[in-house]
């Protein structure tokens, strides 16, 4: 159906042309669009522009230069951190590829047993803070002090270690963990809408389920598996709190603990803080526009439109293998670690091993019951202040992520295409990056030092989330409904507030739980821009550890932990199966 | 005045050496003019904030009820404090000052060189004190750093080793020498300090190297144990405990009995000691910001901080304080874990100005063996 233009009525006075660009639509969502625009582009001009003014040695005043940039060729341990963050990018993608790949193809193309109710477990470690899950993996293969190589030690009368995580190995191993889960994601939906004819085929020439798997399956979804790698390597790229608990203190810095280090530590160098912070940038957003321009694409050449029911695999006596592989997979990523934490929050002093008559719920108390003198008030704000943050981004950045799906899908022309690149580019900066740049542009205003800091942060680079979860509905509803509502003379507002977000609902609140659970457990952000009042609870997991002890930082994890958990049931329910998948 | 009773003078320039007199506590809870002067202005303002990497959350409540009880400023007056490492302290507060935005009131932490930049930039509110005057004279005889009324002393600490005796392999062990450390025997056992990220570390690396202490070579043994790099004394006194790394070569005795506090058991297993080549005093300068949100209630806070009053609760909770005012003696509670210098070889920094810029060279030195 389309819409022609009426001709003029004779004698009825036509408004201006700038007065008939005035519409709602067009008021709102240019001023949607703008802001969205100057939220993105500022913090990265300021980077752009912070790189090239060089501190003198006081550090007090600066000048234009090069110099930011032949410093980190010349500084070995810059060197060294390029290149510990380029490995462990490598290795935590192919790690996480073959375990999100893996345990994709087990449950939606294998007979493999309770694979349904599998796979809510499976996504858990996505949805879990990656800095918990490295102070957990910690004490649970430490060599000295890890709970597991403690009972190895116990069983086997060792005097050695069978595990250590605190090293290269051991971030890449808890960054892959974690993010399998994102290829998963990627995966899962690619091979449950496949054709089934294709492998038939191949199986009727007479070719095994191996080779079936690996000459067709795998192939056909090769867009959908190079897609989710490089988002994984991307977000390793930029993950902080990892290689900060199990890299850093192990000599394997990278560039996100140097990023931390040059920007709020002893140098106050923030401009060679940008400087690092753009090249590390430069190199992400180019593997996201990579993704976006060149890969996805393609995952639509080989994964038809029809509604296929592809065949399930009978794997025979083999099920129960992959079920015990996907079981294993769980207790690794989420019970090992979290009780890890839970055993050690329970001693008011870790000592590096069980004391059951020394167990207590102390840390609990001093955390949780706030209105006593013995609480901690960075912990006490840095919760308060997570769910403020929490809800209220989440609420705002589904309100822009509603106009910028509106504005994409439902606009024509260069002006659509500019703003879905608007909403790719958030993607493409590591959090610490983006943090860098809005600290730099806001400091000098009087959001600095507030919790609007940490919401315009949040928001700028986490809105396009939602934006995704939005536009995979709005792509579904027909522009007709929305037509007919215009035609019968309902303005743009009445259309989007009673036919447009009605049918958005799903999406609206899964992409709105998403974010909550996004920004509950978000670090990179919070660590640079937080100050006395304005923590969070990640920020306060760091600060125990770093002013508290073991304990106390376990058990801020724990707590956490099992508010991400209920969050996760929550998005579940309302989302459904299908709301993650790509 | 048992803690600074001698301070022999190891760098020979400064005139570190005094021999202190026990001498009577001066008007230590008395209010001064310029006290009381600013009393309803402090009221006015109603809260003050701090940024101080040393106090833990227990000492800031307690100088909190402390400070509004000395000074009556009414159970509504708030004290907050914003607690950074000495290296995050000083960046936060040379961002603030460049951005012309300064979010806290007062500053105290180890850092001459800063303070001597910021105070050229203006950065700080001169100071009236009427406490100073019982710090200024033993202040002046350490050489410590001070540009009065610009910002002056508050406290200087030392970093000694500490370490855990009931951990495997260090039932026997006692530490009165870098190369007790620095040694195979305690290969996985030892924690390295990261210079790069803390003024203090840096102070009392170029301190002993002034000395004439050859830190390179003790580097070079110490990295041959397979150090854990670490920053936070609290965080390194938890891989203390927790036998992780049962030695570390830079902690403080305050940080000791924090934790025997919190479990009794650790005084069995926990020690503390000195170096026979020399302990590197450092010293707090202590300053009130220009343009801070609560610039009177923050000098206010300062001349708290420099009372009696003030001190016995840092002394107190933190332990690891070493006080300029004329003779102060800490709480008897902390006496085991206050430092004598008269039995300990006491080495001052020569210019703390200058070593600042030598940072930076003895810092990319560091990195190269350790990072």
């Amino acid at each position: 159906m389309t819409i022609k233009a009426l001709p003029e009525k004779a004698g009825i006075p036509q408004p201006a042309r700038w007065a008939s660009l005035a519409t709602q639509e067009n008021l709102i969502t240019s001023f949607v669009g703008l802001m969205v625009a100057a939220a993105v582009f500022l913090p990265l001009i300021a980077l752009i522009v912070s790189s090239f003014r060089v501190l003198d040695v006081l550090g007090f005043s600066s000048e234009w230069g090069l110099g930011n940039y032949r410093e980190m060729a010349r500084v070995p341990v810059i060197r060294a951190a390029f290149l510990n963050t380029f490995a462990i990018s490598t290795g935590a993608t192919l790690f996480a590829t073959l375990v999100g790949v893996s345990l994709a193809w087990i449950n939606a193309r294998t007979n493999c047993p309770w694979r349904g109710k599998l796979e809510l477990l499976n996504l858990i470690p996505y949805f879990l803070s990656p800095f918990v899950g490295a102070i957990a993996w910690h004490n649970l293969a430490s060599p000295k002090v890890g709970l597991l190589n403690d009972l190895a030690r116990w069983l086997f009368g060792t005097t050695g270690y069978l595990f250590n995580v605190d090293n290269i190995w051991g971030v890449i191993w808890v960054t892959a963990i974690f993010h399998a889960p994102l290829v998963y994601l990627f995966v899962v939906g690619s091979l449950r809408r496949m054709d089934p004819s294709l492998e038939d085929s191949a199986r009727t020439t007479g070719a095994g389920l191996l080779r079936t798997t690996l000459t067709v399956t795998l192939p056909l979804v090769a867009p959908a598996i190079l897609s989710g790698a490089i988002i994984t390597f991307v977000t390793s790229a930029g993950e902080f709190g990892v290689p900060f608990k199990l890299g850093a203190p192990y000599g394997w810095p990278t560039f996100t603990t140097q990023i931390f280090t040059y920007a709020v530590g002893d140098d106050a160098n923030y401009q060679m803080g940008a400087a690092m912070s753009m090249t590390l940038g430069i190199i992400t957003a180019f593997l996201i526009w990579v993704q976006r321009r060149i890969i996805a694409p393609r995952a639509y050449t080989t994964v038809t439109g029809k509604g296929f029911r592809p065949n399930i695999i009978d794997l025979g006596p083999w099920k129960w293998a992959a079920l015990a592989y996907n079981l294993g997979f769980i207790i690794i990523a989420v019970v090992l670690p979290l009780a890890a934490l839970v055993l050690v929050s329970l001693h008011k002093v870790w000592q590096g091993h069980l004391i059951p008559s020394q167990m207590t719920l102390w840390n609990y108390e001093k955390i949780l019951f706030f209105w006593r003198p013995e609480s901690i008030q960075a912990v006490t704000n840095g919760i308060g202040n997570s769910f403020i943050l929490a809800f209220s981004g989440a609420t705002i950045a589904m309100i822009l992520a509603i106009a910028m799906s509106y504005m994409i899908h439902r606009t024509k022309g260069y002006g659509s295409t500019a703003l879905d690149f608007l909403c790719v580019i958030p993607i493409g900066f590591p959090g610490i990056v983006l943090a860098m740049g809005v600290l730099i542009t806001y400091i000098k205003t009087p959001i600095y030092g507030t919790l609007w800091i940490l919401l315009l942060g949040y928001i700028t680079r986490f809105f396009p989330y939602g934006q995704r979860n939005i536009s995979s509905i709005l792509m579904a509803v027909s522009e007709e409904l929305d037509q007919s509502s215009r035609m019968a003379g309902a303005s743009w507002l009445t259309t989007l507030r009673r036919i447009t977000i009605p049918l958005l609902k799903p999406g609206i609140f899964a992409g709105w739980v998403l974010l909550f659970i996004i920004f509950l457990r978000e670090l990179s952000i919070s660590i640079i821009l937080y100050t006395a009042g304005t923590e969070t609870l990640s920020v306060g997991i760091y600060y125990l550890q770093e002013f508290e002890n073991e304990s106390l930082t376990c058990t801020l994890g724990v707590i956490q932990t099992l508010v991400l958990l209920v969050c996760v049931y929550i998005f579940r329910r309302l989302a459904g199966r299908e709301a993650l998948t790509a | 005045m048992k803690l600074l009773r001698r301070i022999p003078n190891v760098c020979g320039t400064a005139g570190l050496i005094f021999a202190l007199s026990l001498a009577t506590v001066a008007g230590a809870s008395e209010l001064t003019p310029q006290e009381k002067q600013l009393i309803p202005l402090a009221k006015k303002e109603g809260s003050v904030i701090s940024l101080i990497s040393l106090f833990e959350d227990r000492t800031v409540r307690d100088l909190e009820k402390a400070f509004i009880k000395r000074y009556g400023l009414g159970e509504n007056f708030k004290y907050v404090n914003i607690r950074k490492g000495t290296g995050p302290t000083v960046g936060m507060a040379r961002m603030e000052i460049q951005a012309n935005k300064v979010t806290f009131d007062t500053i105290m932490v180890a850092g001459a060189g800063f303070f001597d930049g910021a105070a050229k930039q203006g950065a700080f509110l001169p100071l009236d004190s009427g406490q100073w005057k019982y710090h200024e004279e033993l202040a002046k005889k350490a050489a410590a750093y001070y540009q009065y009324p610009n910002f002056v002393v508050g406290s200087a600490y030392t970093f000694q080793p500490v370490w855990n005796v009931s951990c495997p392999g260090m039932k026997d062990v006692n530490i009165t020498s870098y190369y007790d450390i620095a040694n195979p025997k305690m290969k996985g056992k030892t924690i390295v300090s990261d210079v790069t990220k803390s003024a203090s570390f840096s102070f009392t690396t170029i301190g002993l190297m002034e000395a004439g202490f050859d830190v390179r070579d003790m580097w070079k043994k110490l990295k041959a144990t397979d150090p854990l790099v670490a920053f936070r004394t609290e965080e390194k006194m938890q891989l203390v405990i927790n036998c992780e790394r049962p030695v570390d070569m830079w902690n403080l005795a305050g940080r000791v009995l924090q934790e025997v506090e919190k479990d009794p058991t650790l005084a069995k297993s926990l020690r503390w000691g000195t170096y026979k080549e020399g302990q590197v005093l450092m010293t707090r300068q202590l300053a009130v910001m220009k343009g801070a949100p609560h610039p009177n209630a923050g000098k206010l806070f300062v001349e708290f901080l420099l009372s009696k009053e003030g001190l016995d609760i840092m002394t107190e909770r933190e332990a690891s304080i070493i006080s300029y005012r004329k003779g102060y003696t800490p709480p008897a509670s902390v006496g085991a874990y206050a430092l004598d210098l008269s039995k300990i070889k006491v080495i001052g920094i020569k210019d703390e100005v200058e070593t600042y810029k030598k940072f930076k060279g003895m810092r990319e030195e560091w990195q190269k063996i350790f990072q």
